[in-house]
């Protein structure tokens, strides 16, 4: 007879408190959302208290000004409607006000719901001391006891509001200190747990806004909803529901998550023979039904054990959750949008500095959990999950907030998921889906790469400049992506006038193809690779992976980054071959520059120097040699993407671009050096301003990148192709695996 | 019989079935007591929640003292109720009597002077029928209802 197999040994768990929590960020987000929304309520309001007619009087006063330009107009325009800013920002400040009143409210609320009475030491001597020891252990400060000594149940609660924070008690478990004191301890441990994670006050926070939302903005927006002519009642009535229903079931679903990490804290203290586990068993299981488990705030008890057992499935983000933030990131987007365009006339500008109200909470939300999974992966030594399900969750969010933001009651009849059907919306759709992928994919890296570079280290510091940058990215992506699409005739107009350009100079000189010349002399694009974020930005996304590689260290013990004792990470060291993509982009510069030397000998020897000195011709020249770098930089991006991914492909295009600038603007004084280089007669020095200069740099860099990026796409899919054929070629079809 | 008189009956058979059926929570029952005769259908209002930053639903209540107090109750009405038929047989002190004997209140001169009424084995079962209906509906687990009627019976039975 065999002896019985012992139980395998529970692995070190990963320590899930070493990395910032998402919570903040996703009830952040939510509290954005609905300070958005309380900004489209009282700009509502305040449009009803002038007549039609006033309205009307104010935007012929408007037209009469677009003979002196559409500075005058768009001035005159924002004037009128800048009455509404101080609407939007009083009902924000009543928000804020009535958000502070029911914050304050909630804990007398809750003991008066609960029949809370003051637990006195002289009630149960032995139980209020052992509360103060744990609170001792955990960390925090000694909380207000309360309790409801008719409660049987051997639970507890924590509750209160930022600054006084109380555990309120049942007299079950007060019981529970006599007669089991390790399942007291387990529970008391849970509750301090929630207050050591900082769940409760921003809990009641987001709670607060969201009651004083509805007494300060719903309630006299229901008012006038009644008297309004246009009969918007139903529009906003299941607009309303829509976001109830977001911040509802994303509470909840914060509140399961944090049931969860208060579990695991107060097991790190419990320790291996702690009752946690034995108490959190002795749970009912939760409902079976789909509605009462979103309407549940605590998870099954099966799966809080499963987690106090193996912290690592609280790393990785979740579909549901990357939705849920993109959702939140664009129901409101608009009302911003509107708040500042009073202010702010270029479209582009003002969807960035819309986006940036929200761009930093979704990356710290989505951001900060794909650098959490980066870690867990990369310490089992596994690679970091794809980005794909999280990136089109997140995406999908961003593409349905619009359709149920407030705001779409009035402009709802442009949204991008309502244009789905035709193929410019699946177009629009298809580059916001990408952009989004693109951005959580370089996260993705950047934190792999970090993570091995950093050997053990506390990868704090690198994450968060990492999201800085990412957020920068996104609120960039975000304000060029609907800043484009608020205008739409600006593109057509755009097109057009780079087809013009192109047929007056074709029709003198010989000029690269037409679509060519429109993506090199696009004016929109121009517009926006010259933002001033754009190349910044860009130079960031490009060389902040690699910045890894210069800080390589040892791999050492992480004692910060296990629960339990007798962890080793296996994170593989970063090796020095992601430098590839630099060195390749350098070597595609330098061909670059040798091909600049060869065409521009080459015009020299083609062309009169009557030719070569008209307008068409130096224009031409300009342009053909910048689609040249554009054509070197998608080369150094494919290339680039075969040694490093996309990541690769920007870095290595980036790099190439460089030198196409180099090539560029280095040009005339090369010709004036050695003359049969030159395009015209000029002198051997520096001549060219400082301001063009800047200006092709943002050109030939921005859409270098957007060429290099396109370079390994293709370069990946060939790659991709090209080992199924090899692969199918091992393995024919039919033949026994 | 005066509210707090009859408080004090609640109290002190409910004391008795607690020190039977669950001895640890006596050092609490003052407490328990105070904040159950200060609102006695709050009992009834306590439902298992799923609150936020809670530890989580519990099936069962744990908490024998509350359930005793409420049962204790429900036992005195209903024993009031069964007595005063047999109250104009006997007097009408007898009620008190014997529920003052239960709780330990009577003296030995008293009984001698007038006798009192003995509860039947059939108003016993009666007695412990509603004890375990009672404690189940208050969430009182199966083993601790039956546990608590058998203790609040033998209290009625030995007094």
């Amino acid at each position: 007879m065999s002896a019985p197999a012992a139980p395998e040994p529970r692995r070190p768990r990963l320590n899930p408190f070493a990395f910032p929590s998402d919570t903040a960020f996703r009830f952040g987000l939510l509290v954005v959302a609905v300070l958005g929304a309380n900004l489209y309520v009282w700009q509502w309001i305040a449009s009803t208290t002038r007549s039609a007619d006033e309205h009307t009087q104010g935007a012929l006063a408007c037209l009469d000004l677009v003979p002196q330009g559409t500075d005058a107009f768009s001035r005159c325009v924002s004037e009128l409607y800048r009455y509404q800013v101080s609407w939007m920002l009083g009902g924000t400040a009543a928000l804020a006000v009535a958000s502070t009143l029911v914050l304050l409210a909630f804990p007398w609320w809750i003991a008066r719901r609960r029949k809370l009475v003051p637990l006195a030491a002289e009630d149960a001597p032995a139980a209020v001391e052992r509360i103060h020891a744990l609170a001792d252990e955990q960390g925090v400060r000694r909380p207000e006891l309360l309790w409801n000594p008719l409660d049987p149940s051997p639970s507890g609660l924590a509750f209160g509001r930022p600054g006084r924070y109380a555990v309120a008690v049942g007299g079950g478990l007060v019981v529970k200190q006599a007669t089991d004191p390790s399942a007291f301890d387990a529970v008391v441990r849970h509750e301090l747990a929630h207050l050591r994670n900082r769940d409760v006050g921003i809990t009641y926070l987001t709670l607060a806004t969201w009651y004083a939302f509805l007494a300060v903005a719903v309630l006299p927006f229901a008012v006038t909803l009644l008297t309004d002519s246009r009969n918007p009642f139903l529009g906003v009535t299941w607009r309303l529901l829509a976001l109830a229903l977001l911040v509802y079931l994303t509470r909840n679903a914060v509140l399961r998550s944090r049931e969860v990490y208060a579990d695991v804290r107060a097991s790190s203290a419990d320790g291996p023979g702690g009752a946690l586990q034995r108490v959190l068993a002795a749970l009912p299981a939760a409902p079976r039904d789909l509605i009462a488990r979103v309407r549940s705030v605590h998870p099954d008890p099966a799966e809080r054990l499963a987690a106090v057992e193996d912290t690592r499935p609280l790393f990785p983000l979740g579909a549901a959750a990357a939705f849920a933030a993109g959702l939140s990131s664009t129901i409101a987007y608009e009302s911003v949008v509107q708040l500042l365009s009073t202010y702010v006339d270029e479209p582009l500008d003002l969807r960035l500095l819309a986006a940036l109200a929200y761009a930093p909470l979704a990356i710290g939300v989505v951001g900060v959990a794909i650098w959490r999974e980066a870690f867990a992966a990369h310490a089992d030594g596994r690679e970091p999950a794809s980005p794909w399900h999280d990136g089109l969750a997140f995406a999908a969010g961003l593409l349905l907030g619009p359709d149920l933001a407030l705001a779409g009651v009035v402009i709802g009849q442009d949204t991008l998921l309502r244009n789905l059907g035709s193929a410019a919306g699946l177009a629009w759709a298809a580059g916001l889906v990408a952009g989004v992928v693109l951005l959580l994919a370089w996260i993705r890296t950047s934190a792999s790469w970090w993570v091995r570079a950093l050997g053990g280290r506390h990868p704090i510091a690198a994450g968060a400049i990492g999201l800085v940058v990412a957020t920068g990215a996104l609120a960039s992506f975000m304000g060029i992506f609907y800043g484009l699409r608020s205008v739409p005739e600006a593109l057509s107009f755009s097109r057009a006038g780079s087809e013009a350009q192109h047929a007056a100079v074709d029709a003198q000189v010989w000029a690269v193809p037409r679509p060519v010349w429109q993506f090199v002399m696009d004016g929109q694009l121009l517009v926006i690779v010259q933002k001033p974020v754009f190349v910044p930005v860009l130079a960031l996304l490009a060389l902040f992976p690699f910045a890894a590689m210069l800080i390589r260290r040892r791999p050492e013990q992480a004692f910060w980054a296990w629960l339990d004792p007798g962890g080793e990470l296996r994170t593989p060291r970063l090796t020095l071959r992601p430098l590839l993509p630099l060195a390749l982009g350098v070597a595609v510069g330098l061909s670059y520059l040798l091909a600049i030397v060869a065409v521009r000998f080459g015009v020299h020897a083609g062309a009169s120097a009557e030719t070569r000195a008209t307008d068409a011709a130096i224009l031409s020249f300009f342009v053909g040699t910048l689609a040249l770098a554009l054509v070197f930089a998608f080369a150094a991006g494919a290339l680039g993407a075969l040694r490093g991914g996309l990541i690769g492909a920007i870095a290595a295009a980036f790099v190439a671009g460089c030198f196409g600038w180099l090539g560029i603007v280095g040009g005339p004084m090369l010709g004036g050096c050695v003359d049969p280089l030159s395009l015209n007669p000029g002198p051997c020095a520096w001549t060219v301003p400082a301001a063009f200069s800047w200006d092709v740099f943002q050109q030939v860099v921005a859409e270098g990148a957007i060429a290099g990026l396109a370079g390994g796409l293709v370069a990946l899919g060939v790659q991709a192709l090209v080992r199924r054929r090899r692969a199918e070629a091992l393995q024919p079809a039919g033949a026994a695996p | 019989m005066s509210a707090a008189a009859n408080d004090d009956l609640v109290a002190g058979l409910a004391r008795a079935a607690v020190e039977r059926a669950a001895p640890e929570e006596l050092p609490l029952f003052r407490a328990t007591s105070e904040a159950y005769f200060a609102d006695p259908d709050a009992l009834a209002q306590q439902k298992p929640r799923d609150e936020m930053l809670g530890f989580g639903v519990e099936a069962a209540a744990m908490l024998v003292t509350p359930v005793a107090l409420q049962v204790a109750r429900d036992v005195i009405g209903f024993l009031q109720e069964q007595l005063r038929e047999r109250a104009r047989e006997h007097g009408e002190g007898a009620i008190d009597r014997l529920i003052a004997r239960i709780v330990g209140t009577d003296g030995k001169e008293e009984q001698a002077a007038e006798p009192v009424p003995e509860l039947t084995d059939e108003q016993l079962e009666q007695v412990r029928a509603l004890a375990v209906e009672k404690a189940r509906s208050l969430r009182l687990s199966e083993e601790r209802a039956e546990l608590l009627a058998d203790s609040l019976v033998g209290s009625l039975a030995t007094a």
